[in-house]
This record gives structure tokens, sequence and C-alpha cells, in this order.
């Protein structure tokens, strides 16, 4: 592991890694500060930009826009009570509370801090499990690939803001979407409509950034609410003493559930934060605090959201399969530069795998020290008035469709996933289990066609190999229960989730 | 109502890929999956999903919604590739972003329209110049 790990220091300290690292996550806090773009949209934003870079690069890049969007996203719930993506949500209460107070310096700076610990130490969890959950990766075959998948889409429904119906029904649908074009097997054209534009099938960037980018515009351009900036001095920035002494053990905490939340199937990192405030409120001398302006509010919870986005990384760079739509949209950045994430990237590709993990850690470092001194240049990037910002983000959600097949398809597939995108929020269908099927979808029919054959047809293969059966029993049970009345749970965490970017961790 | 819409809009889809897979795709059999099989199932799938979320409580309807600026809005987002093979990159850029800013807020046209043309320039200057993106000209060569 330090052999691998120092052939990524020397993939990552090469001055111009060095320079993708700093540019993924400067743009990743910077689009995380803006509500409602998070990381699926930013990372589909910017995907087009890093087309000319060679595979590693591009990777470290879109891995920093990746957890860079978790750090910039504290930014806006403490200043303005406006989540700028989903897993901030919780850092609202108490992160707006402290700046209404006068607070807002410590708040931005334990939550900066507390991110670099948590993001540090989650990077040393993904360097132990993925190699180890590699090993067991490789025992897989296509029945495991199969009830894997169905898992993670269950999990997703069940997790996902309001009701899991329609949350399923969204998944059917992006799995559907991915059987448009050239079925691989045969060659036979499935949805094409006769038009060759279709035969590599519906674009998976473009649909992210019409749902996620363009939705999310249309739908802040539709909104009537004026938000309200803390203004005036943010104070000092580092946190006293006495709030160090507070927050150091929610931190630490926040960082172990945030990375096992992590591996999670589903909005890892809004379940993360929901269940680190869950944790400090229990644990806390002073729990009447809590929703008043209780600095563990803000540490545990930011904390737990920056190790889920190690921790999620753990399936994607193992198994080669997304837990959630961000690492969705980074495995379609994996697949656009001609790599395959999964057991062999660690052999076949080492620069690679081993180079974004040493990335990360430099990445955490830089945004700690990039954060504390921007905190007021973010503060001015918020001021920006919607008149301004809006058409601009249109402008870059227009060009980075077209560049990425030079085609007006795609810019089309773009709009017209904006508009449904859109519909979607006002509906109240979470859009984000179509971004993950739509990526799962190939995999999954590729698993199911390749157990069929081995099996003769018998279906009994998903439920004679044990880890494929308890996988699919596990899904079943979710739905049961959920039937049965497991909704109440759903809807606690599915209300916090429903935010900007619903459930998208 | 907007749920409702929604929902009914799925079972459409679910149902028309699961007739088009059942008539035009060969289905193959439980050992040889043909190209219709998947389809069929998921496209029955969803549009049973979604006939059953019509009997669940719809979710209360979004407030605080502008209409006629979501309208605007999204008619301009539809405007942008209608017009970008016509009228090229940089026109497009400058009037579609002009427009969108008019939509959004009222704000002084003078100063809107600098802002938009000046963006259309640093487009062009980043995106054809520097990142070579080969986006359309139009009749005058830009």
């Amino acid at each position: 592991m330090l052999e691998g790990l120092a052939q990524g220091f020397a993939v990552a300290l090469q001055w111009h890694n060095i320079l993708y690292a700093f540019a993924g996550v400067f743009l990743g806090t910077v689009l995380g500060v803006l509500p409602g773009i998070g990381p699926v949209a930013g990372i589909a934003l910017l995907l087009p930009a890093t087309f000319s870079l060679d595979p590693a690069s591009a990777i470290i890049m879109m891995a920093g826009i990746f957890y860079g969007t978790m750090y910039g996203g504290s930014t806006t719930s403490i200043l303005i009570n406006v989540p700028g993506e989903a897993a901030s949500v919780i850092t609202c209460i108490d992160g707006h509370q402290m700046a209404r107070q006068g607070r807002a310096g410590p708040a931005l700076g334990i939550a900066a801090i507390g991110s670099f610990i948590a993001g540090t130490l989650g990077v040393v969890g993904l360097m132990v499990a993925a190699p180890a959950l590699t090993r067991l990766a490789l025992r897989f075959g296509p029945a495991e690939y199969f009830a894997l998948i169905v898992f993670g889409l269950v999990v997703l429904a069940f997790l996902s803001s309001g009701s899991t119906l329609r949350a399923l029904a969204m998944g059917g649908l992006g799995l559907l979407l991915g059987t448009v074009g050239l079925e691989p097997m045969s060659g036979f054209a499935r949805y094409t409509f006769g038009r060759p534009e279709l035969f590599d099938g519906v674009g998976f960037i473009p649909v992210a950034m019409g749902l996620f980018g363009l939705g999310e515009i249309l739908d802040k351009a539709a909104r009537t609410e004026q938000v309200e900036i803390v203004r005036g001095r943010l104070g000092r920035l580092l946190p006293s003493r006495a709030d160090w002494a507070r927050s150091w053990k929610a931190v630490l905490r926040g960082s172990g559930i945030g990375f096992f939340c992590g591996l999670l199937p589903g909005p890892n990192a809004v379940i993360a934060s929901i269940v680190s405030y869950g944790l400090e409120k229990r644990l806390s001398r002073r729990p009447e605090e809590f929703g008043h302006g209780a600095i563990e509010g803000v540490a545990g919870p930011e904390s737990a959201n920056n190790a889920a986005a190690a921790g999620a990384l753990v399936p994607l760079l193992s198994l080669g399969i997304p837990s959630s739509p961000p690492t969705a949209v980074l495995l379609a950045g994996f697949l656009v530069h001609g790599l395959t994430p999964g057991p062999l990237l660690m052999q076949q590709r080492p620069d690679v795998f081993w180079g974004v993990l040493a990335s990360m850690y430099l990445g955490n470092a830089m945004l700690l020290v990039l954060n504390l001194p921007l905190i007021g240049l973010f503060v001015r990037i918020l001021r920006v008035a919607d008149v301004y910002l809006l058409p601009l983000i249109v402008l870059f959600t227009m060009v980075g469709a077209y560049s990425v097949g030079n085609s007006l398809v795609d810019v089309w597939v773009m709009v017209l996933f904006g508009l449904f995108g859109f519909a979607c929020r006002r509906a109240g269908f979470d859009p984000a289990p179509v971004v993950l099927a739509l990526v799962l979808g190939p995999m999954l029919e590729t698993a199911l066609g390749q157990a069929l054959i081995l099996s003769d047809g018998s279906p009994m293969i998903f439920l004679t190999h044990p880890i494929s059966a308890a996988l699919l029993g596990l899904a079943a049970l979710l739905i049961v229960w959920n039937l049965a009345g497991g909704a109440r749970l759903r809807q606690r965490l599915g209300k916090l989730a429903s935010v900007p970017e619903g459930g998208t961790g | 109502m907007p749920a409702r819409a929604l929902a009914l809009l799925l079972v459409a889809v679910g149902l028309y890929a699961a007739g088009d897979a059942w008539w035009h795709m060969p289905l193959g059999t439980p050992g040889m999956p043909g190209p219709g099989m998947l389809p069929l199932a998921l496209g029955l799938l969803v549009a049973f999903l979604a006939a059953a979320s019509l009997l669940q409580r719809a979710p209360a309807p979004a407030v605080g919604f502008v209409r006629r600026r979501a309208t605007a809005v999204a008619a301009l987002l539809v405007l942008y590739p209608l017009l970008l093979p016509r009228a090229g990159f940089a026109l497009t850029t400058a009037l579609v972003l002009f427009l969108l800013g008019r939509a959004i807020a009222p704000v002084p046209p003078a100063r809107l329209a600098l802002f938009a043309l000046a963006s259309a320039a640093g487009a062009v200057i980043l995106f054809r110049r520097l990142l070579a993106v080969p986006l359309p000209s139009g009749p005058w060569g830009f």
C-alpha cells in the first residue's frame, strides 16, 4: 500500500496535476457556494473542460470538484440559510443561528477545519478499504453485480425525498433510458427513431446537466422568495479555545460516521450529516443549545459530509459501481477518458488509482488554505445578483453540453431534461434516481444477460449465490418494510434531504 | 396536479416503451434474452409504479412560483439551440443572455445589453479561441 501511495504522490506532485487539483477544489468550492449547484451539476458542468487532459489529471480535477463542493456548501447554509448542496441542509440549523449571533466567522472556520480533518481521515479510510474491497470484488460474478445494482437502486429510492413509489418509477425510467441505442450483443437499435445520433444511447452528461443544472436554474428563476445574506463583519474565523473544546470530538465522530455512511448506496452524504447531528445532540451536555447556535451542530455534520465523499469513492474505485448520483457522474468522467473503474483499475492503471488518492490529501490541504482566506470572496460571489449569475450558468451549460460531442443533439437532450427536471421538482419527483439508473442500466443489462446465459435461463442463479441472494433479500425487505410503515423514517430523512439537489449526497 | 400529470406522463412513456419492445424487438428466451426483454420489463415496471403512485396523496403544490417567469426562461432555453445553428454562437449568446436577464429581473436594458455583449465576447474568446471548441458560426461568420 505504501509503495502504491508513493507512486500516487509521484503522480499527484507533478506540477500540472497540482494545478488541476487546485483548479478542481477551487471551482468545486465556488459551485458549492452557489445555492442549488451541488456536486452532480458541478462535475457535469465542468466535465467538458477536462476532455483535453490526460486521464489521471482529469480524474484528479473531477475528484477535486466533488469534494470541493462539499466544502463550499456550508458557506450558503451559514450565511443565507440556504444549503449550497443537499448534504449541507443540516448545517443551516445551527450555522445560520451562529451567523445571526455575529459568530459567522467561527461557524465558517470550524466547518472548513472540520471538513479538512474529516476529508483527510476519509482518504486514509479510502486507502485502506478500497484495495481490500477490490480483492473481494474480483470474486464477483454477473449475478452478484446484478444484485448489487438492484440493491443500490432500491436503497436510493427508499432514501430519496418524497414517495418511494415515485422514486422507484424514476429509477425505472433511468434504466429504460439506458436501453436506448444499439443493444451491445445483437446491435439491434432500440428507441432510436432512426436517428444515428441516438445509436450510442442517450448521453449521460447532457441528461445530468439538464436535470441538475438547467432544472435548478429554471426552479431558481421561477421562485419568488428573496434570500437575506447575513451582512456585517464575519468576525474572527479561527474558533476560540472554548469552541475547540466543544468541537473536536464532534469532528472525529463525524469523520467516522461520514465514512461508513459514504460506503452505503443512496444519498449517503445527506444521511451522514443527519446521523451526525442527531448523535451530537444526544451526546451533548447542552442539548437545549442545538437549534440556537451550537457549534457542535456545525462541526459534526460538516465533517460527516466530507468524510462521506471519500467513503462514496470506495464502491466506485473498487467495484466500479457508483453508489450515489455524484459518483455516477464521476463514473461517466472515467468512461469518457477511457478508464473503467473497478477491481482491475488498481492493477492496470495504478497511476490513476493511487494518483487520485494522493491528490486528495493535497486537495484537502489546499481547501483549508483556500477556504479560510477566501471566505470573503465566496460571500461576494453569493451577492452577485441572479439576473447576471443565472444567464452565465446557462451559457456554460449550453457550451458544456455542445462540447461533449460537438453536436446540437446533446444540447437538445440537455434542454429537454432541464424542462423535465424542473417539472420533477415542482411535482415532488426526485430526479436523482434517473441519473444513477441511467449509468447503471447498461451494466445491469450486461450482468443480467450474462447471469441468465450462465444458468441456462434459470433465475435461481440469483438465489443460489449467497452474496446475490443476501443483497436481493435486503432489497426485498426494504420494499416490504416501506410498505409496512418504514415510510415514517424515510419521510423524516426525505424531508431533510428535499433541498436543491434532493438527495444527491 | 403537477404530480398527477407527471405520473400520467410516466405511465404513457412506460406503456409506449413496453409496446414498442413487444411489437418491434426480438424478446429472445430466458436462457438467451433478446434486445426487447429488458425494455419490455422496464416499460411495464415504470407504467405500473407510476400508476400506483397516482393512488397516493399528491404532494402539496409548490408555493412562491411565478409561472410567467418560468415560462419565459423555459422558452429561452429552447430558443438557444434553435437559434444557434442559424444565427451563430456570438449573436445567439448575446441575444439569449439579454432576454434571460430581462425575464429574471427588471434591470435597466442598457446595463443588461452591456453585460450580454461582454459575456458573449468573453465566451467567444474563451471557448472558440482558447479552448478551440468548434461552436457554430452564423451567416456573418461569428
